[in-house]
């Protein structure tokens, strides 16, 4: 019995569909014998040979990164520099102390490795209850070393820069807080978050500096840099340059639309150059016209297919598009605007409540039950005739209200179709109906 | 070929270099190995390329500090158990808020062995009469699609085309008629006067 059948080699042949029948039946046979198989073949298949490989090429990356071996040559010159260092700002702080005493600026904060206040935390993973606004070291909570993780958390997204000090960017919102060794009125503010400190002894976080370009050198605004394992991010700024605080040999992710995902290891200074990427440009399909958030829309709203966006957590649609495909201008308007792009598609009754009203009278009320309200999320296709077709219920639901539902919406009569360009597309539709 | 004994031993061998010289190449090396099958569980539970490119990259930190603690029998399997509760627990955390959970119970590190089928050892040659009583018994497309599969060594799309249905179910009638031939067998060997 051969192991070798799961390799990442022989899973991609298997993918891109090289094998020869017996062996697809081979490889087969060995995923139903073992779940970790079946599972990753599973999941393996839903991506393209293409992403597959980009995606396995930036996690070898980013392995490599994580375990590589600094280089230590002549520790000597760093001790002797961080001497001279130390030497040097010795003097200089003593000469500004006998000018004038409140001149401590302390923006050294950042350099000194000793104080490691800013521990690195995964705002979803972690509970943060322990950073100290004064550099303190003995007033931190250092738990033991087992790896702790508190799910209570919301997920909220947080850029550190170290021009935030730690009092400005995390706030708590437990009264734990209060049970700890810190003076908590230091730390706790209106909106709260929780977080608690990564309990690994010694962890060291570094600055991180660097700017991203093309391979022409050429500066690249709005890249998205990210620790990876991590939801913290920032982005380059208009010269291609930013800064981010990172635990000392993480890996990062460099993304920028048109250009391939890299990763690249936290150090003080590093200059990325990006290779493109055509691919990635088909992504980007469908312009949304209206700002506001996924959840709450109640109308219709185009699809939009592009990982990027979505992740760039930016409400105003409109401005991620600009910024991240080049050529593209997308004008906000509420309805239907003859000069931009495309028109969505448009119900038959007129109105997207006019049809939610139809809808509601297909429908036999014997299905729901009293007294309870419901609120269904609906997703189908408008075909470029106007037909509809792919109805899916998102929300969970009772078998027969699911049907009752398809029927209903199989049975409209034609819409009429979006337009991109003067030319009909398909276009996925999402409503809301909500019943009581 | 390199046999599943091979692999186990040199798996074996670098997770003990690891523990000895806590060298974090060597372990890299071995998830090397395994990442791609890491990738897939992640993707297949998370669904999201970007949460499991950072799920792939958090179960290795995670492997860091336990592999150390526990006893690891066939590391695949060990392995497969973290990934999966790694992501079932993201899952979890992602659509309850509330929930306080401990980081990872101990269950979570044993292993997963996988099942051996009757039809899964190598060359079924030795055909027990229970075996052919059940497989008879199975319903016209388990029954097909598992002789297809077995038998004839035929790939999901081979059968998909002959029996003119579509993979995704040759593949479940193959599930199914698994799981009906051992419990058929199982029901005889109970009763072997019958």
């Amino acid at each position: 019995m051969s192991d070798s059948k799961f390799t990442y080699r022989h899973l991609k042949n298997y993918l891109n569909d090289v094998l020869s029948n017996k062996e697809r039946n081979a490889l087969e046979k060995k995923a139903l014998q073992d779940p970790f198989d079946a599972d990753a073949l599973e999941g393996l298949e839903t991506l393209s040979a293409q992403e597959l490989d980009t995606d396995m090429v930036f996690l070898k990356q980013a392995l490599t990164n994580r375990t590589k071996k600094t280089r230590r040559s002549f520790p000597i010159f760093k001790i002797a520099a961080s001497i001279l260092l130390v030497v040097g700002l010795g003097s200089l702080l003593y000469t500004i102390n006998t000018s004038k005493n409140a001149h401590q600026k302390l923006t050294k904060i950042e350099d000194s490795k000793e104080n490691s206040d800013y521990v690195f935390i995964d705002p979803r993973d972690t509970h943060f209850d322990t950073l100290p606004p004064q550099i303190d070291s003995t007033q931190i909570v250092v738990q033991d070393q087992n790896f702790d993780i508190d799910y209570s958390v919301k997920e909220e997204n947080i850029s550190i820069t170290p021009h935030k000090t730690p009092k400005s960017v995390l706030e708590t919102k437990n009264k734990k807080a209060a049970s700890n060794k810190i003076k908590s009125s230091d730390i706790i503010k209106d909106e709260e978050i929780t977080i608690k400190a990564i309990t690994k002894k010694n962890i060291d976080t570094i600055q991180v500096s660097g700017i991203v370009t093309d391979s022409n050198g050429t500066p690249l605004p709005g890249a998205e840099i990210k620790i990876i394992g991590t939801n913290i991010t920032t982005t380059t700024d208009f010269d291609g340059k930013f800064t981010l605080i990172s635990p000392k040999k993480a890996s990062l992710a460099i993304n920028y639309i048109g250009f391939k995902k890299t990763a690249i290891r936290a150090e003080d200074q590093i200059a990325i150059i990006l290779h493109e990427d055509i691919s990635e440009l088909e992504e980007v399909q469908i312009i949304g016209y209206s700002a506001t958030k996924r959840a709450e829309q109640t109308g219709v709203i185009s699809s939009i297919k592009s990982e990027k966006i979505q992740q760039s957590k930016a409400i105003v649609i409109e401005e991620t598009l600009s910024e991240k495909v080049a050529g593209v201008q997308v004008e906000a308007s509420p309805q239907q605007d003859s000069e931009t792009m495309q028109a969505a598609s448009i119900p038959p009754n007129g109105s997207i409540d006019a049809f939610k009203t139809w809808v509601y009278k297909q429908l036999d009320p014997s299905i729901f039950k009293a007294n309870k309200s419901y609120s269904i999320n609906t997703s189908f296709t408008v075909n470029t005739k106007g037909g509809i077709s792919n109805i899916k219920i998102l929300t969970k639901l009772d078998r027969s209200i699911k049907k009752e539902f398809k029927k209903a919406l199989l049975s409209s009569p034609n819409w009429k179709p979006a337009y991109k360009n003067a030319e009909a597309i398909e276009e996925e539709v999402r409503l809301v109906f909500k019943i009581n | 070929m390199p046999t599943t004994k091979d692999l186990n031993n040199s798996d074996d061998l670098l997770i003990e270099r690891f523990r000895k010289e806590n060298d974090l190449e060597v372990l890299g090396q071995l998830y090397h190995k395994y990442m791609h099958l890491v990738y897939g569980v992640c993707l297949k539970y998370l669904k999201n390329r970007e949460e499991s490119q950072d799920a792939v990259m958090q179960i290795f930190e995670i492997l860091i500090k336990e592999i150390p603690k526990h006893e690891i029998n066939v590391f695949k399997n060990w392995l497969y158990g973290v990934s999966k509760n790694y992501c079932l627990m993201k899952l979890r955390k992602q659509t309850s808020e509330k929930a306080k959970q401990h980081a990872y119970a101990d269950h979570f590190f044993m292993e997963n062995a996988p099942n051996v089928h009757l039809l899964d050892k190598e060359a079924p040659v030795d055909l027990t009469k229970a075996l052919k009583t059940c497989i008879d018994k199975l319903k016209e497309t388990q029954k097909q699609s598992v002789a297809l599969f077995y038998f004839e060594h035929k790939c999901y799309r081979e059968i998909a085309a002959e029996l003119a249905i579509e993979e995704k179910k040759v593949k479940s009638h193959i599930q199914n008629g698994k799981r009906n031939l051992k419990a058929c067998i199982e029901q005889i060997e109970k009763k072997p006067h019958e």
